[in-house]
């Protein structure tokens, strides 16, 4: 009778093995924040204006303001008054790594959505538009790639634009040499002490290396854009209750209206207003309940 | 450790491409830098061994800057200052108006900075050939100019070739230097392709196994020079 | 107009820089020199073929740029350790090995360097060779190898600059986004040169007084 009942059981458990199995793989991230009731978000320490340290060395910035809301709204979801934040920094190597290792549960930074990065993360909706641009001195009188035919232009290594220019500039057979530079800063530079004629990068980067300028008046940023790339939240794979949560926050934000309020107080500063694509892009977004 | 090998990676285009190239700049920079630091680093050398306390003075000072600042911030300041100190016209043209500033930049830096090695190199070896060599070609009636030519400086010369191949190995691998400056070449290449590609095994690889083919063929040029060089010994 | 005073603007920040290239020298000379003289053990305790792999090291490391180590590194660091590292962790590993191949060869110039004879009294004597070594050979060597162990400091000290390509806050790193920032190249990278300058010079004129106190 006894033995009866354990078998019983045994044939219970068993058969429900596969569905805890599968319940551990997917969703491990709410998981974690459940067991832990914190979210932990991955930033980064210098990509203003979505993701730096302010003075007071505290993360801050759009993505942060964003990710902000997201976290409320998770703690709503999964009953935790009080929901902590943690927050860990990453760079542009280990974004991808600390998401994919369940280190971090969502990267709130300037990372831009690609197929080849979809391989190991997933991506939330665009909160920003990355629109590759040309930074040059006003008195240069170029308006457009097309009119760098036999001119220089300088590329950062390692970034989107390098790979989308070089295309662009086989593609229209315009003649012209690049130099490759190792960051924004030295972009600026090159342009300024006209090493070069232009500088190509998403406009809120150029935006962002231009406000540190001594001589801001003397650049100005101009072309249509290059690029349009989707500037998004990472969330780690089979993490579909986690990525349901931030989609509906943004979603939500949008049609409130306060997604864009806060692109407005942080990013409409560099240059890039809500406007054309971006507009758009926010419209569309807007998904309903 | 997961990690998805494809050696293939190196022979597609344009990954190969790139790679040569990268090779292609790597060795035009060292030549370039060695024949403009051997004929520098050889008469600083020969000042090194002057009478004259003011050009024993200044060549040691030049050889203790090239040899104390790094040089990484010797390249930046070819780079980015001596266009700035230039006069305007002069200092466009260098920035962008010669074909490959950067790499001419990179060989000059290159260049001093070797040559100061190369100074001290060459002071050793002259000082090294017994004094009586040198008296010797007085005797027979050389003056200087003779003696170093036809006496002095092929025997230094003897002494110090393994240190010389060995600077100038030193030049092919301070050449990747070359690259913070904006020369694609070997080193450069290899992160590239490690950049768009993740396979970092395979692009690095392929740039060590390079270096290393680069340091076995002058190892080799070194002993078969050095066989040609040796003076027949009196048995 | 020259304007140094971007320089005592950033003094903290240019001395944080400064004292990580000598943090970074200080750990790469400690740890070059463990990673030297545990070649150096594995020569003189095994046959033929421990010889030769060290060999293959001591070449290798000899043949490829330091730049090319650093990026070997830092690649490869965090997919060992299968969890993200930063820079500094990478640079360290880089150059620990880096220099442990040169200082493995002072040390074997230094060991070669003591006559032969010197060993073979002590075997005969009825050490072992690890007493030999340790007792005899050793302590004449390290006098002799001193100054050369330091000159090679001096190089690694120049060397750190290299970080420049991983981003890290070395001395000269720091003073590049001081110079990009204000815009005023030449006197930033002039001060650094001046630091350097000053910083090796007076080294090397030490090392110089070191070796001829050694010289008996």
């Amino acid at each position: 009778m006894f033995v009866r009942k354990i078998g019983l059981l045994g044939v219970v458990v068993v058969a429900l093995l596969p569905a805890l199995a599968r319940g551990q793989e997917a969703d491990t991230a709410l998981a974690r924040i459940r067991q832990n009731k914190a979210v932990t978000i991955g930033f980064r320490e210098s990509a203003e204006p979505f993701a730096y340290l302010n003075e007071n060395k505290q993360p801050s910035g759009y993505s942060i303001d964003v990710c902000g809301r997201i976290a409320q709204e998770i703690g709503r979801k999964l009953n935790i008054p009080h929901i902590e934040i943690k927050y860990v920094p990453v760079t542009p190597q280990t974004r991808i790594p600390l998401i994919a290792n369940g280190t971090v549960d969502i990267e709130c930074g300037t990372t831009v959505n690609s197929l080849a990065r979809q391989e190991q993360v997933d991506f939330s909706y665009a909160v920003a538009l990355a629109e590759g641009r040309l930074l040059v001195k006003k008195t240069s009188g170029i308006k457009d790639l097309s009119d760098l035919n036999g001119k220089i232009v300088a590329l950062a290594a390692g970034t989107t634009a390098e790979r989308y220019v070089r295309a662009a500039l086989d593609q229209n057979k315009i003649n012209v040499r690049v130099l490759q530079v190792r960051d924004n800063a030295e972009g600026l530079l090159a342009v300024n002490s006209q090493r070069v004629d232009a500088f190509v990068n998403d406009a809120v980067l150029l935006g962002g290396v231009l406000r540190t300028a001594q001589n801001k008046d003397d650049f100005a940023i101009v072309g249509h854009p290059l690029s349009f790339e989707q500037v998004a939240f990472m969330v780690g794979k089979n993490n579909s209750g986690l990525l349901t949560i931030v989609n509906g926050t943004i979603a939500r934000l949008l049609a409130g209206g306060e997604l864009q309020k806060l692109y407005d107080q942080w990013i409409t500063p560099y240059g890039v207003p809500i406007e054309g694509e971006i507009d758009t892009l926010f419209k569309i977004e807007a998904i309903e309940e | 450790m997961n990690y998805q090998w494809n050696w293939g990676l190196l022979l597609q285009e344009p990954y190969a491409g790139w790679l040569l190239t990268g090779l292609g700049w790597t060795v035009a920079l060292s030549i370039a830098g060695w024949l403009i630091a051997l004929p520098l680093g050889i008469t600083i050398g020969i000042a090194r061994t002057s009478s004259s306390r003011w050009v024993l003075g200044l060549s040691g000072f030049y050889v203790s800057v090239f040899r104390n600042i790094p040089l990484l911030l010797q390249m930046f300041v070819w780079f980015f200052v001596v266009p700035e100190l230039l006069p305007a016209r002069l200092g466009l043209w260098f920035k962008r108006d010669l074909p490959n500033p950067e790499f001419w930049t990179a060989v000059l830096a290159l260049a001093f900075y070797t040559s100061g090695r190369l100074a001290e190199l060459f002071r050793a070896g002259l000082q090294a050939v017994p004094r009586g060599q040198r008296m010797a070609a007085d005797a027979t009636g050389m003056n200087r100019a003779q003696a170093l030519r036809y006496i002095v400086m092929p025997q230094a010369l003897r002494i110090i070739l393994p240190p010389l191949t060995s600077e100038f190995m030193s030049i092919v691998k301070n050449s990747s230097l070359a690259l913070t400056i904006g020369v694609l070449e070997l080193t450069a290449q290899s992160r590239q392709i490690e950049n768009f590609t993740f396979h970092g095994f395979e692009a690095f690889g392929a740039a060590t196994a390079f270096y290393v083919l680069v340091a076995l063929v002058l190892n080799l040029a070194m002993v078969c020079l050095q066989r040609a060089l040796t003076l027949p010994v009196a048995v | 107009m020259p304007d140094y005073s971007l320089i005592l603007r950033n003094a903290s920040f240019l001395f944080d820089g400064l004292l990580l290239s000598l943090t970074l020298t200080l750990v790469g000379v400690i740890g070059g020199l463990a990673v030297g003289t545990a070649l150096t053990l594995v020569r003189q305790f095994t046959g033929v073929i421990g010889n030769r792999v060290v060999d293959a090291y001591v070449f290798v490391f000899r043949a490829i740029p330091l730049l090319l180590v650093i990026f070997w590194f830092y690649f490869m660091v965090p997919l060992i350790l299968g969890r993200p590292v930063g820079a500094w962790t990478s640079a360290i590993v880089a150059f620990t090995l880096f220099e442990g191949a040169y200082y493995s060869e002072i040390l074997r110039a230094g060991l070669k360097s003591v006559r032969a004879g010197q060993l073979n009294a002590a075997l005969a004597g009825g050490m072992s060779r690890a007493q030999a070594l340790r007792y005899v050979i050793f302590p004449q060597a390290f006098a002799a190898m001193i100054p050369i162990f330091l000159t090679q400091a001096i190089i690694l000290f120049q060397d750190t600059s290299l970080v420049f390509v991983v981003s890290l806050h070395d001395f000269l790193t720091a003073t590049s986004i001081i110079a990009n920032r204000d815009g005023r190249l030449i006197e930033a990278y002039g001060f650094a040169c001046l630091v350097y300058y000053l910083i090796c010079l007076a080294a090397t004129a030490g090392v110089e007084k070191l070796k001829r106190t050694f010289a008996r």
